[in-house]
């Protein structure tokens, strides 16, 4: 019996004075509803059961808080009147065990609430249109949030350390996106646009040295002997044309010549003195 | 007998459990644990007498009280949070507004508090009621353009103070304000929203076509340019013989193709027949 008693004594004890204190975890050890400091790692030491107990909480994991939890659009307003669907994620963790069990009384209402503060501070500071929310704007957006959560919940002296906020989602509302719509189509029909218009300068340009640089190395030939080669120009060409048409030499000035119908340009004209071939 | 032999050391040890029992149950009345979090509100036949562990007191650990007389109310010395959602204000210049705001605070005078509020349960909906009609007040005189302003957080520390000066009589102090949710009320405010944006985004759609037209318009021009420069620099070095050249190119492009047809009506006296008439 005795032995009994004082098994049960031994086990009271340890069972309810000594907490074993995680790799993650921070301890506070109380005293009759008194607080101690927060302890790392090991093994923490409190009086026993009912005069001592120690709380233990998970100090470096992260946790996360998804926003909106049930609602599809999560509209927020921005500096332009303007209105987007916003969902994010906050990942955080507790910064300083005292403060976060001593400072709030609901500390994940407090975050939740701040969290939204903050990100619609955020959106609030920001365009809808041109290099905005629609822009380079959306990168910023967890980041400036962020540190606006942290900011709110330091005033509260939390415990919370903010990690980052991840934008989920970011887009505008069903309703009005039709009309975006059109102008990301108006964007990729100018671009085409423009590309054809580069694509015909280069033609147009190319036609031009062409020609240019065709002329210049005849020109070259030519300057050695101008007369010669321009006669021998001169024939080749009429040479080339003359052979491809119906020839008329009027030999009297003054005659008139009888023009055979356009409409049959088949039939060789055979009037006057005609030479052919 | 066998009876007889354990009666008497059974109960003596019986008549230790009870005494210790007794002692423990005393200790209990007398002594309470306050723990950090909270302030012990001690109450002697229902007047508050004394504060334990109040707000910027540390007063946490034992505690002792009278049995019987005195009663402990407690009360939270952390920061709470009080949120009132839905509420419709309307601004000074006529729009309708649904926000979600919170306040955090704390009760700083738990007699006071005691006495304004008796059971601290319901000091929630009393505040919510409170910060409903601050909200109504502060707001009516904003206009719609600081709004954004508001929820930036500029104009924030105006409707805390007045939510503070209110629940100063409460034995609370109210630290935070904020806004949680500003929303446009569905129906006709929500639908102008959206129509306003369909008509942004519409506009911009022509602005950027016509820029994309421009554009386009100023590039084939560079190069035209570009072109008349390359054609003036090359053909520039002789005019006479570009136009005696050019000329040629013409002829065999009208006349020297095949199946043209051309009827041509040369005079004798043409460059062309010199050597013909033999002279």
């Amino acid at each position: 019996m005795p032995w009994l008693g004082g098994a049960a004594v031994v086990v009271w004890l340890g069972a309810t004075s000594l907490h074993p204190v995680g790799a993650h975890e921070q301890a506070i050890v109380v005293t009759a509803g008194a607080w101690g400091p927060a302890q790392g790692p090991g093994l923490a030491v409190s009086w026993p059961w009912p005069i001592g107990s120690a709380m233990i909480e998970d100090v470096t994991s992260v946790r996360h808080l998804g926003m909106p939890d049930e609602e599809p659009e999560h509209l927020m307003m921005t500096r332009d009147g303007a209105l987007i669907d916003v969902a994010y994620d906050v990942r955080w963790r507790i910064g300083d065990l005292r403060n976060h069990a001593l400072s709030l009384a609901d500390p994940d209402a407090a975050l939740r609430l701040d969290a939204e503060n903050a990100m619609r501070a955020t959106v609030a500071g920001m365009d809808f249109a041109g290099p905005g929310l629609m822009g380079s704007g959306r990168d910023t957006l967890g980041h400036d949030a962020a540190r606006r959560l942290q900011a709110l919940l330091d005033r509260d002296h939390a415990g919370i350390a903010v990690t980052g906020i991840d934008i989920r989602r970011a887009d505008p509302p069903s309703r009005v996106a039709d009309a975006l719509r059109a102008v990301t189509a108006a964007r990729s029909d100018a671009e085409a646009e423009a590309l054809q218009a580069h694509s015909w300068s280069r033609q147009l340009v190319a036609t031009a040295q062409g020609e240019a640089g065709a002329f210049d190395k005849v020109y070259e030939q030519y300057r050695h002997a101008p007369d010669v080669i321009r006669r021998q120009m001169y024939y080749a060409t009429m040479e080339r044309v003359l052979a491809q048409s119906d020839k008329v030499i009027v030999d009297a000035p003054g005659t008139t010549v009888a023009m055979p119908a356009p409409a049959n340009p088949v039939s060789p004209p055979k009037s006057g003195d005609a030479n052919g071939h | 007998m066998a009876t007889d032999r354990l009666d008497h050391p059974l109960r003596r040890q019986m008549a230790l459990a009870l005494g210790v029992a007794a002692l423990a149950g005393l200790a209990l009345t007398v002594v309470t644990p306050v723990p950090a979090d909270r302030a012990a509100l001690v109450l002697r036949f229902g007047q508050p007498v004394r504060v334990i562990n109040a707000w910027r007191t540390d007063g946490a650990g034992l505690a002792l009280r009278w049995p019987l007389a005195e009663r402990v109310v407690w009360l939270d010395r952390r920061l709470m949070t009080v949120a009132l959602g839905g509420t419709r204000v309307t601004t000074g210049d006529g729009q309708a507004l649904v926000l979600d705001t919170y306040a955090t605070w704390r009760v700083t005078d738990p007699v006071k508090f005691y006495q304004a509020l008796g059971n601290p349960d319901h000091a929630d909906d009393e505040l919510r009621t409170i910060l409903g009609s601050v909200l109504r007040q502060q707001l009516g005189t904003i206009a719609m353009a600081n709004v954004a302003g508001l929820q930036r957080g500029q104009g924030t520390a105006a409707i805390r103070d007045a939510f503070d000066r209110e629940l100063a009589a409460y034995g609370a102090h109210v630290t935070d304000f904020g806004l949680s949710r500003v929303a446009l009320p569905s129906g006709a405010p929500l639908d102008a929203a959206y129509a306003r944006m369909s008509a942004g985004a519409d506009s911009t759609a022509q602005d950027i076509a016509a820029q994309g037209h421009r554009d386009a318009r100023l590039i084939r021009a560079d190069a035209e340019a570009q072109a008349v420069q390359i054609y003036a620099a090359s053909l520039t070095k002789d005019p006479e013989f570009y136009d005696f050249y050019r000329a040629m190119q013409s002829y065999d492009a009208t006349f020297g193709q095949k199946d043209t047809h051309t009827t041509i009506v040369l005079s004798p006296d043409n460059a062309y027949l010199n050597q013909f008439r033999g002279k």
